[in-house]
């Protein structure tokens, strides 16, 4: 064999064996991987739920992206490693269409979802737990709520009183509904009190699906009361009373797995996002007036805005 | 004119080791490709995703520092193992067998210890340009001076 065919085949040889032992070697830390690298993911509901991508402020309502909580669940379900998913709530509830969104996102999702309830879980953020296939909430957690509010401040009273006139042109009955400036006429009101028992229905809707209620216990909750953790095990709207590490357990369960990573998906908020964020809120208030800001936050929008 | 081994030229040592690394990614980085997935979460390539995904969780990396050292150990073990056997047992790799260029030794005979100890900056890029820093107004890298090896080529001469 001369020298060149016999580099050749050693060569050959090297590269065989090589592969071999990576192939293996890859195959064993693959398998061991599958007990010591799953991952059951914490995602948190943290303040009010709305649409809108913008942070709280240093004077408003601490607020919880829906956008952002969909992505995570997306992040979540597509990666492989992830066996479970849990919903850390803390959480009022907020938009109809941010609790809407959040819980439809949490229906897709193939994987075991587990909501923990903290210190409040209601209206909106109850809706999102609902969708979960188990809710773990502490005896002393706040949660139900299944109703929809809608609220403004009407100034017509004070604008009478300091003489202050508001004149309507418009072209549409219903045009200048829920106008802070004027009281609300009866078929205004009746139209909006619709508006609002139809969204309730439509959550109660969810919710009995979510949770497969009985009838009796949907009556009850259409008073939109809400509930101590101890009271909603009873009326079966939360499967289990605990914390965070029943929470785990219980999704360890559903993903029949043993052990897991416990990891948390959060926004990364750099030193030039926390500033920026802080400059821009700072502008933002002097523009408004910051005793107005501090007083009467965002509910003095002028918005009729509806809450579930 | 005579048929003598030189110090073999830079760019032929370049373009060996770009076709040794692709080997090297086909046999030994490919095959950890999908255990290396979990790690980096299903970004593949992409750095940036990485990064922000992997800084976003710091407990994750906590929780898989020893898999990911012992990864990184089986890794290095046999991209190291790759120069070091084959420039052993033939004084080439594939890439320098297609340059025709080899690795002599300045000692008498060419010893396994010798090639290992040439090839270690070959686990990491960073190593390796540090390494490299060494072929500056010399024919050898750093770790071929301390393993008293060069690479050669022959070439005809007066």
């Amino acid at each position: 064999m001369n020298d060149a065919r016999k580099k050749f085949w050693i060569a050959l040889a090297v590269i065989a064996i090589i592969w071999l032992v990576s192939f293996s070697l890859s195959n064993l830390l693959g398998f061991t991987e599958t007990s010591s690298g799953d991952k059951i993911v914490i995602i948190s509901i943290v303040g009010v739920l709305t649409t809108s991508e913008t942070d709280s402020t240093l004077f408003s309502e601490s607020t919880a992206s829906s956008a952002s909580i969909v992505n995570f669940i997306e992040q979540a379900d597509k990666d492989e490693s992830v066996k479970g998913i849990i919903l850390e709530i803390n959480s009022p509830g907020g938009t109809v269409l941010a609790g809407k969104e959040v819980a439809e996102s949490v229906k897709k999702t193939k994987k075991p979802t587990v909501a923990l309830i903290r210190e409040v879980g209601a209206s909106g953020a109850y809706w999102v737990a609902s969708a979960a296939d188990k809710i773990v909430a502490d005896d002393m957690s706040i949660t139900g709520s299944v109703g929809v509010t809608s609220s403004y401040l009407e100034f017509s009273g004070l604008m009478e009183k300091y003489g202050v006139s508001y004149e309507e042109l418009k072209a549409g009955k219903y045009k200048e509904e829920g106008s802070p400036y004027r009281k609300l006429s009866p078929e205004e009101r009746d139209d909006l009190q619709e508006k609002i028992n139809k969204i309730q229905t439509y959550f109660l809707n969810e919710v009995k699906k979510n949770r497969n209620l009985d009838d009796k216990t949907v009556e009850e909750l259409k008073d939109a009361k809400v509930y101590l953790g101890i009271e909603a095990y009873d009326l079966k709207l939360v499967d289990y009373l605990g914390g965070k590490d029943l929470a785990i357990n219980v999704t360890k369960d559903l993903a029949r797995i043993r052990e897991a990573n416990v990891v948390k998906y959060e926004e990364k908020k750099g030193l030039l996002d926390v500033l920026g964020r802080l400059s821009t809120a700072a502008f933002y208030n002097i523009g408004r007036g910051i005793g107005a800001e501090m007083l009467l936050t965002e509910r003095i929008t002028n918005q009729l805005e509806i809450r579930a | 004119m005579k048929l003598n081994e030189v110090d073999a030229s830079f760019w032929k040592r370049i373009i060996a080791y770009l076709v040794d690394i692709i080997i090297v990614d086909i046999i030994v980085v490919w095959p950890f490709q999908k255990t290396m997935d979990k790690f980096t979460s299903g970004f593949g390539g992409n750095i940036f995703a990485t990064y922000k995904y992997v800084s976003s969780n710091p407990e994750l990396i906590r929780g898989m520092l020893p898999s990911l050292a012992l990864l990184f150990f089986i890794t290095s073990l046999l991209t190291i193992a790759y120069w070091a056997v084959l420039e052993y047992k033939t004084r080439q790799s594939i890439g320098k067998m297609l340059m025709k260029i080899s690795v002599k030794s300045e000692n008498k005979l060419l010893t396994l210890k010798q090639c290992i100890v040439r090839n270690i900056s070959k686990i990491s890029g960073i190593l390796l340009v540090i390494d490299c820093i060494g072929l500056i107004g010399s024919p050898q890298r750093y770790l071929e001076r301390v393993s008293n090896t060069r690479v050669v080529e022959k070439r005809f001469t007066l």
